[in-house]
């Protein structure tokens, strides 16, 4: 019963943190494309990121660590590949939070942050068919 | 200190020095454990923890490297830095040394 509990928090927590990682891009190449990019605006922004999507990304690990060992779910391969992808889009996460801190200084937002909405998109999309499908090597 | 490390070249050294620390009880307190005196459990706590620890430390280099438009270079000298031990504590003297992350930073054309 506590294993579906933790397991409907980190679906709960993964949620947030993807669309963390995959929106605030988008906002921000929006916010280029209209003008609007500001340091203020930016820094906004990077704020939000940080107190909803950072909280997710470590609330994430921590649930997900803990449903992979309680399961019995780390010797599968398919569970290897997905923390490989969860992995990168950790390190995605950590290149967004600085593209948009030096967007906050210097009001110009860098032309990567456009790239990391497709890649973080791949990510999920990837992370989200090995465990749903969890396909045997 | 939570302000301190708000400055992205404190937060770095200060991952690297906990990555560095498990790495050091990884390699010296750990594995002799398991090799010396048969407690195979020791390197399990502590090779979890050392991995966490290196995630974090990975994701902090992503940001201070993201934010500061890092060169390649510094990239992979603050990676292997993580891989060896004392690495960190070595590479946190060269962080010191930079005022801020743009001494570490290459020039615009």
């Amino acid at each position: 019963m506590t294993y579906l509990w933790i397991k409907a928090l980190h679906v709960a927590v993964v949620v947030l943190w993807t669309a963390g990682v995959v929106l605030a891009p988008v906002l921000a190449a929006g916010l280029a494309r209209t003008g609007a990019a500001s340091g203020p605006a930016l820094g906004v922004l990077r704020r939000t990121f940080h107190r909803l999507a950072s909280p997710a990304l470590v609330l994430t690990w921590a649930l997900g660590l803990y449903l992979a060992v309680s399961g019995g779910w780390m010797r599968f391969e398919w569970l290897i590949g997905k923390m490989g992808l969860v992995l990168l889009l950790t390190l995605l996460h950590g290149g967004v939070s600085g593209w948009l801190r030096r967007g906050e200084a210097t009001g110009d937002v860098p032309a990567r942050l456009g790239v990391a909405t497709l890649v973080a998109l791949g990510l999920v999309t990837g992370a989200a068919l090995l465990v749903v499908l969890k396909p045997v090597v | 200190m939570l302000d301190r490390l708000r400055d992205p070249l404190v937060r770095l050294r200060f991952a690297g020095h906990v990555e560095g620390l498990t790495l050091l009880a990884l390699f010296f307190v750990a594995m002799p454990l398991k090799y010396a005196l048969g407690i195979p459990e020791a390197t399990r706590v502590t090779g979890a923890v050392h991995g966490l620890a290196f995630v974090a430390y990975l994701v902090v280099l992503a940001d201070t490297a993201a934010g500061a438009a890092w060169r390649l270079r510094e990239v992979a000298l603050a990676l292997v830095a993580a891989m060896v031990p004392f690495g960190t504590f070595v590479y946190s003297r060269r962080l010191t040394g930079a005022a801020s992350t743009a001494d570490l930073t290459p020039a615009l054309p």
